[in-house]
């Protein structure tokens, strides 16, 4: 049923009267943020000390803190070309449904390799759970079993041939999961580390993509450093900048086509993601003139201590982001995705080959669950 | 005898609507230059056959801008003819005139059953009741459907005048029939009538069906002539018929193209009425006073009051005792003032008649003899035709037809009278036919009801007489006399008053104006009314040696007048 | 009596015609104006005529042709490696059953999923070669369709196929019923023959192309 929008409007009303106010606001703490961020031009060296003495007390804390390269430093387009072989990898499932006849999961991974002169090619590797593939499994699990696909097939692919690779993925690379007792799924998080050190090894220039990033981890790190360091743990808790990201914050700074300073993430993931895998990251501008448009590009510590390797990568995202010319993304990374989703088109289809095999062999496969055939009731496409 | 094989038959559409008032139309099938105007069309539909003439041929398009559009300039040849007989068509008007029963399928078991119930040839065929369905197939007629209804050519009594305009078919008249009334051979002048009237009367008179008198007024029939356009010889009546036709000549020392007739007629003086002189009223200018004055001359010298006022003296005067100029005993005003008569009308009609008086042929006392062997061979069988030689005028044609007639028409009545009290006695009369020319002189309103012929066209078939009239003034036939005409032949016609006397009488047949201003002069003709089942529109048989062949058969062309006599018996 | 590769699939369907969803690859693409064949479960076989082939954009697309260049690499990506969602609009013009030739239309409509294959000439030569062209009456039925360019397309192709079984009016049998059929249609007869004539089929001596 659609929700009763007489109460919506009430509460609507009541947002836009508030709005103005809290217009007002964010432009005042965003203000302070920016001169707490303009300070820190030269001390590098002590806000990574101050980050450190925060992370050991608090081992909850998440934020930035600075790489050898200066806080407030931006890096224009670099000259070097795009990379000469550039890969994205994405995944899609579907999850088991308890609803369903015949139970069954699937992993669908795809990636697409472009280089230059050649035609791009596609990859797909689908995977049918079933049994005991689904048995207990939740949809963590198999989010994480998917995860894991991606970054394989990104190794398999990153083997062939030589030259400089970039490998991307959508979103984090920083794939936090509670951590578990389940053997299994520490088993999977270990194939999924191990992946990325041998990306590491073929000198792979791995990076994580995130669209509309709404991180302050930049912000957090001002907000240590916006007074003594006796209260800053005070401060992370009470959050005076709450509110602001850092997109707000390097909005107006980065101009088309720059990159801010590579920033390393102060997070206990980083027990996992340590030695040459600590995260990283750096703001990257792909808008145009007055339409600023910033990614949030995380790289491990190889990547991110190696200068060339960063700057191919700025090469490369940029290049990628005008093909898909007024709306910047990775066209590849779009196509990755194109490449890997499944739907429910997909899940009937397969749910009905799953179906004839079973009869085949002479079992039933049972009967959808009440619930799930009133929900498949909603309209089908009439020819016209 | 057919030109063209391929068109025997030929379906050449389909009935799409019409009926018996209005005319049947079709669709047709073929391209429009096929069909003409008059032909001979035949539908056969539910065991009926219906058979009619064209009539219109119209031309027509589902949407006006297919005919507006010349799809033949847009559009590819191959493709632009497709349109023509779906989008672009042409309808034409068939009226319909007979029907007949075809029956079942000639050799089913219900063929012979049902021909033995419609015996009798003629009685198959009626005037159209009915109408076919649509879609019913039309098709040009074969020569089995001209037999069928005007009679094969071969048969007794059929004389072929001409053919059907598409296919060469031949159609035969029934003389015997056609000679029961009083009928017309009618066109403009040049439109070729006196070689139909040849034509005709060759086929009366080798037929042997009537006799006939011909009243030649220009010397065309008896002898042979010259076409004045193409100069070439016309066999004349007497040179192929030999002494079975007799020429006759109107007054002593009247060679008709420089021949000499068989005999010559005189008219005696007696032989006049005061009604003949009547009918020269026009002619001679008379007045209003004549009929008195005629009455009072018969009243006073009886028979020969003719030849008494012929001696009269107009104007003469002598002088009496006194010296006054007085009226002579032999003039016009001594006798009228005897007999009560206005002098000046009197005087002026004795001026008028001096003509009639002066005429060479007009002689004392009566015409007895010539009349008498007249008579006796048109009794006998033989044929005559009066010519009239130098005495072409208007006043000698009249006069002369006119007595000459009335004659003949008294000994013929008194002989039928004769004949129906005692039929075993007294043998039966031969029909004779009485061939007049230039009709409208003889047969218009003012003299209808004083020449013979007028009581001829209106009462003798009764007494086995009948007129055929030559005319191309129709209209000025009386109508009362034209309505009494049974067939009627028509070449081409272009006065409106003209074409439509020769229609009257003749039930709806405005269809059928059109088509007498459309005929080919000198070769087509429109035949109907009555004796013509249905109307037709004929190309007329040539007169010309072929013609003459056919009639007579090859001995006619080498044998010479005399031996001709002997074969036939003379 | 299979005729080549298959075109595509039925996505929806009704009894007047249906959508074929498809892979195109250049080779294959099927012509707009000819016959397929839709073979049923029951052994009957659906005939009909490509009225449509519809090539959506997608999202990318779209957003691609706003992009300054586009690099070769790119193009080649999308015309060989993504799936052009072509779809293929079909209309019924009639059926076959145990081996004799309808002009009316299917009892039933195929259903999702059946296979569309192109005719051969074979099937071509023999359906519109039986019957009167009753068939004709439902392309002239249809709304919204090109059609005088589908009469055009399907005359060349079926007249190219009867002349060479040696019945040469068959292109002039055509043409004829459809102008019996639209003679009170000025508008749409004009226009259909105005499609004809630039077939060249009407050229002297009949040259089929």
């Amino acid at each position: 049923m659609p929700v009763d929008f007489q109460q919506i409007r009430n509460q609507a009303v009541e947002m836009g009267r508030q709005a103005p106010e809290q217009m007002q606001r964010s432009r005042t703490l965003l203000q302070n943020a920016l001169e707490v961020f303009e300070s820190l031009g030269e001390r590098s060296e002590e806000v990574r000390e101050r980050v450190q003495n925060a992370a050991a007390e608090d081992k909850k804390l998440r934020c930035a803190f600075p790489s050898s390269e200066p806080i407030l430093n931006s890096y224009p387009e670099p000259d070097c070309s795009p990379a000469e072989v550039t890969l994205a990898a994405d995944g899609s499932q579907i999850n088991p449904s308890r609803h369903e006849a015949a139970d069954f999961g699937v992993v669908n991974c795809g990636a697409l390799r472009m280089a230059t002169e050649e035609l791009p090619r596609e990859i797909v590797q689908s995977k049918l759970l079933y049994f005991e593939d689904i048995e207990g499994k939740s949809e963590e699990m198999i989010a994480l079993m998917r995860d894991v696909g991606e970054r394989q097939l990104l190794v398999e692919l990153a083997k062939e041939g030589s030259g400089s690779v970039v490998a991307l993925t959508d979103g984090m690379l920083d794939i936090y999961r509670e951590p578990r007792q389940d053997a299994e799924f520490n088993r999977r998080f270990d194939d999924y580390l191990a992946s990325l050190r041998a990306l590491a090894a073929l000198r792979t220039i791995v990076a994580g993509y995130v669209d509309k990033p709404r991180a302050d981890l930049l912000v957090r790190m001002l907000e240590l450093m916006d007074g003594s360091e006796k209260d800053m743990l005070v401060r992370a808790r009470e959050r005076p900048l709450g509110g602001v990201t850092d997109a707000m914050l390097l909005n107006g700074r980065l101009q088309p086509g720059m990159r801010s300073a590579v920033f390393g993430i102060e997070s206990s993931s980083s027990e996992q993601f340590n030695g040459p895998l600590r995260l990283h990251f750096f703001y990257l501008n792909v808008g145009i003139e007055n339409i600023p448009q910033l990614a949030r590009v995380e790289i491990p510590a190889w990547v991110a201590e190696d200068q060339d390797l960063v700057n191919t990568l700025h090469a490369t995202l940029l290049f990628q982001c005008r093909m898909t010319g007024s709306v910047p993304y990775p066209y590849i990374l779009h196509r990755a995705h194109e490449i890997a989703v499944v739907g429910p088109a997909e899940r009937e289809q397969i749910g009905a080959m799953i179906d004839i095999e079973l009869r085949r062999n002479g079992v039933d496969p049972g009967i959808r669950s009440s619930k799930q055939f009133m929900k498949d009731l909603a309209g089908k496409a009439r020819y016209e | 005898m057919t030109e063209n094989p391929q068109m025997e038959g030929k379906n050449i559409g389909y009935i799409v609507g019409g009926g018996l008032r209005e005319s049947l139309r079709v669709r047709l099938t073929v391209d429009p230059q096929e069909v003409q105007e008059g032909a001979f069309v035949v539908v056969e539909s539910g065991g009926w056959s219906f058979y009619g003439l064209v009539t219109d041929l119209a031309l027509g398009a589902t949407d006006p801008r297919f005919a507006d559009e010349q799809s033949e300039e847009r559009l590819p040849a191959e493709l632009a003819k497709l349109l023509h007989g779906q989008t672009l068509y042409t309808t034409l008007e068939m009226l319909p005139a007979l029907m007949m029963e075809t029956g079942p399928e000639p050799g089913s078991p219900a063929y012979s059953e049902w021909i033995n119930a419609h015996q009798g040839g003629d009685e198959r065929v009626l005037p159209v009741k009915t109408i076919p369905s649509h879609h019913a197939t039309a098709r040009l007629a074969r020569s089995s459907d001209i037999a069928q209804i005007f009679g094969a050519p071969g048969e007794e009594g059929n004389f072929v005048v001409g053919t059907t305009r598409e296919q060469d078919l031949a159609v035969c008249v029934n003389l015997k029939k056609m000679i029961q009334r009083s009928a017309g051979i009618f066109g403009a002048t040049g439109s070729g009538k006196s070689f139909l009237t040849r034509i005709v009367l060759a086929g009366l008179i080798h037929n042997d069906l009537a006799s006939t008198l011909i009243f030649d007024m220009h010397n065309e029939y008896g002898w042979d002539d010259t076409a004045s356009d193409t100069n070439t010889k016309v066999a004349g009546l007497r040179s192929k018929f030999g002494a079975r036709v007799r020429i006759a000549g109107l007054g002593r020392d009247n060679t008709v193209r420089g021949q000499n007739p068989d005999f010559y007629l005189e008219i005696g003086e007696e032989d006049i009425t005061p009604e003949d002189i009547e009918l020269l009223s026009r002619t001679l200018n008379l007045r209003e006073t004549t009929p008195t004055t005629l009455e009072a001359l018969q009243q006073s010298f009886g028979k020969s009051w003719f030849h008494e006022f012929g001696q009269m003296k107009v104007g003469a005067v002598v002088e009496d005792e006194n010296g006054k100029k007085v009226p002579a005993a032999d003039s016009v005003a001594y006798w009228a003032n005897q007999n009560g008569v206005n002098v000046a009308a009197a005087e002026g009609l004795r001026s008028k008649l001096s003509r009639v008086f002066n005429l060479p042929y007009v002689v004392s006392g009566q015409m007895e003899n010539a009349l008498q062997t007249i008579i006796a061979d048109l009794s006998a069988g033989k044929h005559i035709v009066f010519s009239f030689g130098k005495h072409e005028s208007d006043l000698d044609y009249l006069l002369v037809t006119n007595i000459l007639t009335r004659r003949i028409r008294e000994t013929w009545e008194k002989r039928v009278n004769e004949f129906r009290s005692n039929p075993g006695k007294v043998k039966e009369p031969r029909q004779l036919v009485v061939v007049v020319e230039e009709a409208h002189k003889l047969l218009n309103r003012e003299m209808a009801s004083q020449t013979t012929f007028s009581t001829i066209a209106r009462e003798m078939r009764k007494y086995y007489v009948t007129l055929l009239v030559i005319d191309q003034r129709p209209s000025q036939i009386y109508d009362e006399v034209m309505s009494q005409l049974g067939t009627r032949i028509s070449g081409w016609l272009g006065d409106e008053d003209d074409i439509h006397a020769v229609l009257s009488g003749l039930a709806g047949r405005d269809a059928l104006r059109g088509m007498l201003a459309h005929l080919q002069p000198k070769e087509e003709v429109l035949m109907l009314g009555w004796g013509v089942p249905m109307p037709i529109l004929l190309r007329t048989r040539r007169y010309d040696e072929a013609f003459w062949k056919d009639m007579l058969g090859k001995e006619a062309e080498k044998k010479s007048p005399e031996d001709i006599v002997k074969t036939l018996g003379f | 009596m299979m005729a080549g590769i298959e075109i595509g699939r039925a996505l929806r369907s009704s009894i007047t015609g249906c959508v074929v969803g498809c892979r195109v690859s250049q080779l294959n693409a099927p012509e707009f104006g000819g016959m397929v064949s839709i073979p049923l479960d029951d052994g009957s076989k659906i005939f009909g005529l490509i009225t449509d082939i519809h090539i959506d954009d997608d999202g990318l697309v779209r957003q691609l042709v706003t992009a300054e260049n586009i690099s070769s690499e790119v193009i080649e990506d999308n015309r060989l490696n993504r799936n052009v969602p072509v779809e293929i609009s079909v209309l019924f013009i009639g059926f076959e059953l145990e081996g004799s030739y309808s002009h009316l239309l299917p009892p039933r409509p195929p259903l999702s999923l059946l296979a569309i294959y192109p005719c051969g000439d074979r099937e071509i030569g023999q359906f519109t070669g039986t019957g009167r062209l009753g068939y004709l009456r439902h392309i002239l039925r249809a709304v919204d369709l090109p059609v005088a360019e589908i009469l055009a397309a399907h005359l060349r192709q079926a007249g190219a196929i009867q002349k060479k079984n040696g019945n040469g009016d068959w292109v002039e049998a055509a043409t004829r019923e459809l102008i019996t059929l639209l003679r009170d249609d000025y508008a749409t007869l004009n226009t259909v023959l105005g499609s004809l004539a630039d077939t060249h089929l009407y050229l002297q001596g009949g040259n089929n192309d």
